[in-house]
């Protein structure tokens, strides 16, 4: 490698295209930096300036996104950059503003969370900011290298969130648990990226190029060698490292207890965000150009197996748990089996256009029920974090009606109930399956959401149940449990604010709709 | 000479390593990584990646290992002793490590890998165009870093941010002082 | 020697370390034979480097180099936590969670 290649590369290092990414790394060291500096009295000056970063950043990323939308492109350009390790196109206009804004929910619920725990707030937001960054990143890869970096930063970033609460036992089993499991899933991505560096270099066989880890040489690689056992198992080892992060059947044994023993930001976090990132690298990869396009007869029946195991086993194991945190992170595992629904229909390309505006569209859906039904539970919660029981729910809505009212559209939503707007997230990906023929798994589809209702109305059915033990007279004598705490203004605020977007969205779907044919 | 010295340190990579989850004690299991590593070194050196032979004596061996080790030794956990025999977690294991091995040796047969390795001084007419030949110098992972993978270190950059912040974080106990006086006042009030 | 030859040497550690992740209880030794699959992978990229003459190979041993020394810190902080705390380093000891 000479001086010139080195510089002519070096030209095409633009780091003002990465400005979201930077912004929020930055930020990292800027709330780290203040804390040092800004005298103990104006602590809660950190976090407000993490909020207003985030904030500002995410107004930024709108204006963006509009300013794509409008189909100016001098504004927003696309194409190439850094020698060839990142692409920014026109989804990364989309993905972006979503991860900013799950991590800007995940700081509001963060702050209901940190009031009740005794831990020191500020490195929680540095790390997740991190993470955040590196999801952004992620979307935007376009090697392997880049991919394998973002991921990882992912994943160690949340080995330190999900041990965040250092004095509860819980909270550090999770953490080791997951730190195997996701070490283990490290190995197997690695081993995978190794293989198909190996086999994608080899001279002696047609298509191999210089760099096989750039995604367009190993597109033409695969093209032309779909049938060698190496490549075969190399696509299946990095597949199955995004399926542990999605939350797919073989790879899903960490979920229950890892989403129960992390604080219930980081679980928020991990249920939207990992989930939507995975997803989202999962897209990247199978686009039309993309890295495994030519994997996709390999990969679509193995997928649709994962894909209904996922659903059926996702729904009857979450019928079992009361423990709230374990049940949403089983229910998760159904949700990830609706994406995978939409995602096989991407990967088979057939016809159906505006799939990944509907996957985006379901996974805003998702957002907007995850985080109000998180929110929820965070302003209800005691000091124990992890014990947050369906039970504990009993004759919420005789003293807290408002409360209550805005669980049952969050949980509505996420069980995907008409009128509100999980329904017609669900509905555009039947839709999808039905106009791709995939019948098996609408079916199974159908069935799965079924059982959730089951499972999500006993929720409800708890909160709005007449607690026939309690008179009026001894409301005041009954236990601590049965008085649930009043939200602050800010909490009470958000909650409405997105409960009603929840049920806006579900009555006048049709803007956001009609954005799907324009991702 | 080649031959003799690929065969050596292989055997030695390979016992070492199956030694690490077989000894009862964690310090010889530490021990036996260690070996494996300085293997895994001299299989680098042979391959004439001198740079990460070095890279992987100092960092992994050299730090990663030490740390192993100053933790097994703070802990100073007992050697499991009495172990009953978990025979289905053997009996799962038994299986990954066949169907992987069987994977592998699968893999091995492919008549493209049965190839002997080209020597080093063909390195810039061998190569693909588009490629960074192989060097065996610093200068040229040098330029490959930072020429070519300059966004990937500076991520790498924080990724350590991260996990330095998060160990800190988990190590540090703020009030571990206040518990051990109200432990003392705890025993002085009984 | 032949790059088949690497191939198994690396694919034997990659199944060991598997074999002792899946079978140790020791929190410590698990996190060892997880190491062991990591080096088994950079064994196999340095191989794969050299036989196709390309350097890219060896600068991604770099990146998992570093991956693997972040998780080992992060890995060990949470161990050394839970052993002030439980007194072991069983993983079947960390049973707190249950329904």
């Amino acid at each position: 490698m000479d001086i010139e290649t080195l510089q002519n590369i070096a030209s095409t290092n633009e780091w003002l295209r990465l400005w979201p990414e930077m912004t929020l790394a930055v930020s990292a060291l800027v709330l780290l930096l203040l804390d040092v500096l800004i005298p103990a009295r104006l602590n809660q000056w950190v976090v407000r300036t993490g909020v207003i970063i985030n904030v500002g950043l995410l107004g930024c990323l709108l204006a963006d996104l509009w300013v794509h939308l409008a189909g100016d492109s001098s504004l927003y350009p696309v194409g190439t950059y850094f020698g060839g390790l990142i692409q920014i196109g026109g989804d990364a206009a989309w993905y972006r503003p979503f991860f900013v804004l799950a991590n800007l929910m995940m700081f509001w619920i963060a702050g209901i969370y940190f009031r009740k725990q005794q831990l020191v707030r500020t490195e929680f937001y540095a790390v997740a900011n991190i993470v955040t960054a590196a999801m952004m990143l992620l979307t935007l890869s376009n090697h392997f290298v880049t991919f394998f970096v973002a991921l990882e930063t992912i994943t160690i970033g949340f080995y330190v969130l999900v041990a965040y609460s250092r004095r509860s036992n819980f909270s550090l089993e999770a953490g080791i648990k997951y730190l195997i499991i996701g070490g283990t899933s490290t190995a197997i991505l690695m081993l995978g990226l190794a293989l198909l560096y190996g086999i994608g270099g080899n001279l002696q066989l047609e298509g191999a190029s210089g760099d096989p880890l750039l995604f367009s040489n190993a597109a033409t690689f695969l093209e032309a060698n779909a049938d060698n056992i190496i490549t075969k198992f190399a696509v299946l080892a990095i597949l199955a490292s995004l399926a542990f992060k999605i939350g797919l059947v073989p790879f899903q044994i960490w979920i229950p207890d890892v989403y129960q023993g992390a604080p219930t930001p980081t679980t928020s976090l991990l249920a939207v965000s990992s989930k939507a990132a995975g997803v989202a690298a999962l897209l990247l990869l199978f686009k039309e150009n993309g890295a495994f396009s030519p994997m996709g007869e390999f990969v679509v029946p193995i997928l649709s197996i994962v894909t209904i195991a996922s659903l059926i086993y996702g729904n009857i194991t979450a019928v079992g748990y009361t423990n709230l945190k374990r049940m949403l992170g089983m229910s998760g595992v159904s949700h990830a089996g609706f994406l995978m629904i939409a995602a096989l229909i991407y990967i088979r390309g057939d016809g159906v256009f505006w799939i990944s505006g509907a996957i985006l569209f379901y996974l805003f859906i998702y957002l907007l029920g995850s985080f109000v039904t998180f929110g929820i539970m965070s302003v209800i919660s005691g000091d124990e974090d992890e014990d947050q029981d369906m039970y504990d729910y009993t004759g919420l809505y005789q003293t807290r009606p408002f409360q209550a009212g805005v669980l049952a559209i969050g949980v509505g939503s996420l069980a995907g109930i008409p009128p509100l707007s999980g329904f017609i997230a669900k509905l555009g990906l039947f839709m999808a399956a039905f106009q791709s023929e995939m019948y098996l798994l609408l079916g199974t589809a159908v069935v799965s959401v079924v059982i959730s209702i089951y499972y999500y109305f006993k929720w409800i059915r708890e909160a709005f149940h007449q607690d026939t033990a309690l008179g009026d007279e001894e409301l005041d004598n009954a236990n601590s449990k049965k008085i649930f705490a009043a939200p602050k203004w800010v909490d009470a605020t958000l909650l409405a604010a997105l409960g009603l977007s929840i049920i806006w969205l579900g009555f006048f779907p049709s803007n956001l709709i009609s954005s799907w044919s324009l991702f | 000479m080649q031959d003799f010295l690929f065969y050596f340190l292989s055997a030695l990579t390979l016992i070492s390593g199956l030694m690490v989850p077989v000894s009862k004690n964690p310090v010889n299991g530490a021990m036996y990584m260690i070996l494996c590593l300085i293997g895994t070194a001299g299989l680098f050196a042979l391959l004439g990646s001198y740079f990460m032979a070095a890279l992987q004596v100092l960092v992994y061996a050299g730090a990663i290992m030490v740390l192993f080790i100053f933790i097994i030794m703070l802990i100073n956990a007992p050697a499991e002793t009495k172990r009953k025999r978990d025979i289905p977690s053997l009996i799962a294991a038994a299986i990954a490590f066949l169907m992987l091995t069987v994977g592998f040796v699968m893999m091995a047969m492919s008549p493209e890998l049965n190839q002997p390795m080209p020597a080093l001084e063909d390195a810039e007419t061998l190569a693909a165009e588009g490629a960074i030949p192989f060097d065996g110098s610093a200068k040229s992972y040098g330029f490959g870093l930072y020429g070519k993978y300059m966004l990937p270190i500076q991520v790498m950059g924080f990724l350590l941010l991260a996990a330095m912040v998060g160990v800190i974080h988990l190590s540090k106990d703020l009030h571990a002082r206040s518990q051990a006086m109200l432990k003392v006042k705890e025993n002085a009030s009984e | 020697m032949l790059m088949s030859h690497y191939l198994v040497v690396a694919g034997i550690l990659f199944s060991i370390g598997m074999f002792g992740v899946l079978l140790r209880r020791n929190t410590l030794v698990m996190l060892m034979c997880l190491e062991l699959m990591l080096n088994a992978v950079n064994l196999l990229f340095v191989a794969f480097s050299r036989y196709n003459l390309n350097l890219d190979g060896n600068l991604f041993v770099f990146f998992a180099i570093t991956v693997a020394a972040a998780e080992v810190a992060v890995g060990l902080a949470i161990v050394v936590a839970l052993f002030k705390r439980k007194d072991t380093v069983q993983v079947d000891a960390f049973t707190e969670m249950k329904n």
